[in-house]
């Protein structure tokens, strides 16, 4: 029965309203996690400026997994920059669960980021001074007030990720997969409202795509909200929404799937069976934005 | 303020770097080193004077010649004691008639050569004095005596105890012969140690061989030329009558009022104690700049070790550091280092000084100030050469940090 629902889901894929949203409010959310109203980002002035996002609107509710694809330059990375907090935007506005926070300044945007974001990059970024169990508890350390807890916290934290052993291994005695893992899970340690992924598997084998992905699923299931610039087609099949930008815009803001139904399928359907139908009707899908 | 935080980060990252560390620290080390021995002898040096003023001496006077012209408090440097000698016999045997004057030492500062059958010395302080030398400056004898009024023509030498054992084993040296400058001396007494190498005689006893004025005379073609005179006033209350009184006597014999000076014991004190300061200020200016030169290599090292971490720093941003606990944790660096290059440095300081005041015979002092000055001024050093590095930390932009690769 959920393989039926499955292909379905794949069929109504082929013929996609773009920019339309058509799956259910996000649970228990009245606001969405981020709402960028007409965001615009120009880098240098006059002749030499180049305008990197150039009015973007876009929606991101609680529970959505987001892929963003689009050739290099189209400010893919700018426009996780700027939901991030990395960057502000030259004009426009960013709701960030319901609260402007476009102009606020520097240390703010940065508790902010704190509580709020989860990063997780291509080449990881790991300070390589500091063993597992420092870098996961990085983030924490930035809150205000000590907490002794925070050991334990993040112990329980590695554990789910399968690396309860490594706790004490350096950066650079890990494989990439595993180093990527530590990565994500520096980015839930704080519980925050979006994880930004910047070609997570871009430095990857296949095979450790495979598992990162399925992390990255297994956390998307679990109701966080993802939001992962890729070029990799394969990827768009773990997503339940995909964004094409070009030239700083959006143009075409693909639903793949309700996310809720998503979750609830691959609980009882074998990920792999699930996600294969969803593979063939998204090679196809990117195939087709290519031309 | 997340000062616990910035702290464990700042130790951490100073641990990963062990070696550049030790290496930045030790210009600190140096210029702390430097400042601390200063002020641990200066202060020691202030004892040693300090002690000088006690009730044993607050009834004595001082005459010195300032023969080459100088006035004032300089004629009585420690440095030019022995240099000038205008004064005579004369003026000893007129000082000692005057009223309230209770006796009288005259020194002649000579140098040279002490020879035993055993070992040599090259620069000895040989003083030739009167018979009234050892009670005046109080000084008592572990063994023998010193020579009397009439014994000033027989070849006899006082040792101080210090100067005793190095020529010969201090137990054996009664009876003994010693040379001074080539003329035999038999030993006759030892000083019992004073542990003062600072004293009113201008001489550390310990360390000198006394003889008598007629004996001095030898080494000069025959005349005395008096170095010192040590005046012991019967009463304290005296003191300054008997000083006026001096001074008169004096006058009357010199043509020069300019060419002797009459100084109270803590007059001297006082002026040794501002001479000792103002050398003691100069040398910490010149140890400031070593200090100073700690400080830039502090800076340069923070600055280099900031652009190797850009991308850490990136990292800490992207995850919410702010950019004051960014400044925090960099500047706790520099200052953590800057702190524990002042603790090695005053540690070293006293353990040279601790050398030095054994080898002189000066009490070492432990003062509070020493250490609040030794730890207090690099933690300063660190605050200011490190605040620069660490505010370019601070600002640097995530987005590019983050680009930058290994």
């Amino acid at each position: 029965m959920a393989t039926t629902r499955e292909s379905t889901d794949s069929d109504s894929l082929v013929q996609p309203t773009a920019g339309q949203i058509f799956f259910a409010a996000p649970t228990g959310g009245d606001t969405p996690v981020i709402e960028l109203r007409g965001a615009e980002k120009v880098f240098g002035y006059d002749d030499t400026a180049t305008t990197a996002l150039d009015g973007v609107d876009l929606v991101i509710e609680r529970g959505e997994f987001v892929a963003i694809m689009g050739p290099s330059g189209c400010g893919k990375t700018t426009l996780l920059n700027v939901v991030g907090l990395l960057d502000r935007p030259t004009s426009g506005d960013y709701l960030l669960n319901g609260r402007n926070v476009a102009k606020l300044s520097a240390s703010r945007k940065a508790r902010i980021r704190n509580r709020e974001v989860g990063f997780v990059f291509q080449n990881f970024n790991l300070i390589q001074k500091l063993n597992v169990l420092d870098n996961v508890t990085l983030p924490l350390t930035y809150q205000r007030g000590l907490n002794f807890r925070h050991q334990q916290k993040v112990s329980t934290l590695l554990k789910t990720f399968g690396l309860q052993n490594r706790e004490y291994y350096m950066p650079y005695q890990l494989s990439g997969g595993q180093t990527q893992r530590v990565a994500i899970a520096r980015a839930l340690v704080n519980k925050p409202s979006i994880i930004l992924a910047d070609e997570p598997t871009g430095n990857l084998d296949s095979k450790n795509t495979e598992i990162i992905m399925d992390e990255l699923t297994r956390i998307h299931r679990e109701d966080n909200t993802i939001l992962m610039v890729t070029h990799n087609p394969d990827l768009l099949s773990y997503a339940s929404r995909v964004i094409h930008m070009k030239d700083g815009k959006i143009v075409r803001d693909i639903e793949l799937t309700k996310n809720k139904a998503h979750a609830t399928a691959t609980k009882f359907v074998s990920r792999r069976k699930a996600v294969r139908g969803h593979r063939r009707s998204i090679r196809r899908l990117a195939g087709r934005s290519k031309k | 303020m997340i000062l616990p935080v910035s702290f464990n980060l700042a130790i951490g990252s100073l641990r990963a770097h062990r070696l550049r560390t030790f290496l930045t620290t030790l210009g600190v080390v140096i210029g702390v080193f430097i400042i601390a021995l200063i002020l641990v002898l200066s202060s020691s040096l202030h004892a040693s004077i300090a002690r000088q003023a006690t009730k044993m001496n607050d009834n004595i006077l001082l005459i010195r010649s300032s023969g080459d012209g100088t006035t004032g408090m300089e004629a009585f440097s420690p440095l030019r004691v022995a240099n000038a000698t205008i004064l005579t016999e004369r003026d000893t045997i007129a000082t000692s008639k005057i009223a309230g004057v209770k006796n009288v030492a005259s020194m002649m500062f000579l140098g040279g050569i002490a020879e035993s059958s055993k070992h040599s010395y090259n620069n000895i302080t040989t003083i030739a004095t009167n018979h009234d030398f050892p009670s005046v400056l109080g000084l008592e004898m572990i063994s023998g005596s010193w020579f009397s009024e009439k014994e000033i023509d027989r070849k006899y030498v006082i040792l101080g105890e210090k100067l005793a054992s190095g020529l010969i084993e201090t137990n054996q040296a009664m009876g003994q012969v010693v040379t001074l400058k080539n003329q035999d001396f038999t030993v006759i007494g030892i000083i019992k140690t004073t542990g003062q190498s600072i004293s009113l005689a201008g001489v550390d006893v310990d360390k000198a061989a006394f003889i008598s004025l007629m004996n001095g005379a030898r080494f000069t073609g025959g005349t005395v030329e008096i170095g010192q005179i040590i005046v012991r006033v019967d009463n304290q209350d005296n003191l300054e009558k008997v000083k006026g009184e001096i001074i008169a006597t004096l006058q009357h014999d010199h043509l020069d009022d300019s060419e002797f000076m009459v100084r109270t014991a803590s007059e001297i004190a006082g002026a040794t104690a501002g001479w000792l300061a103002t050398i003691t200020t100069a040398a910490l200016i010149f140890a400031s700049i070593s200090l100073l030169v700690g400080g830039i290599g502090i800076m340069n090292i923070m600055l280099v070790s900031v652009a190797e971490r850009v991308r850490e720093i990136g990292i800490r941003k992207a995850v919410g550091a702010t950019r004051r606990q960014i400044l925090e944790q960099f500047l706790l660096e520099a200052m953590l280092m800057t702190l524990g290059g002042g603790l090695i440095g005053v540690a070293l300081a006293y353990a040279v000084g601790y050398l030095i005041a054994l080898q002189f015979s000066l009490p070492l002092v432990f003062n509070w100030w020493i250490f609040a000055v030794a730890l207090g001024v690099p933690l300063l050093v660190g605050l200011i050469f490190g605040l620069w590095p660490a505010a370019r930390a601070a600002h640097q932009d995530p987005i590019v940090a983050l680009k930058q690769y290994h």
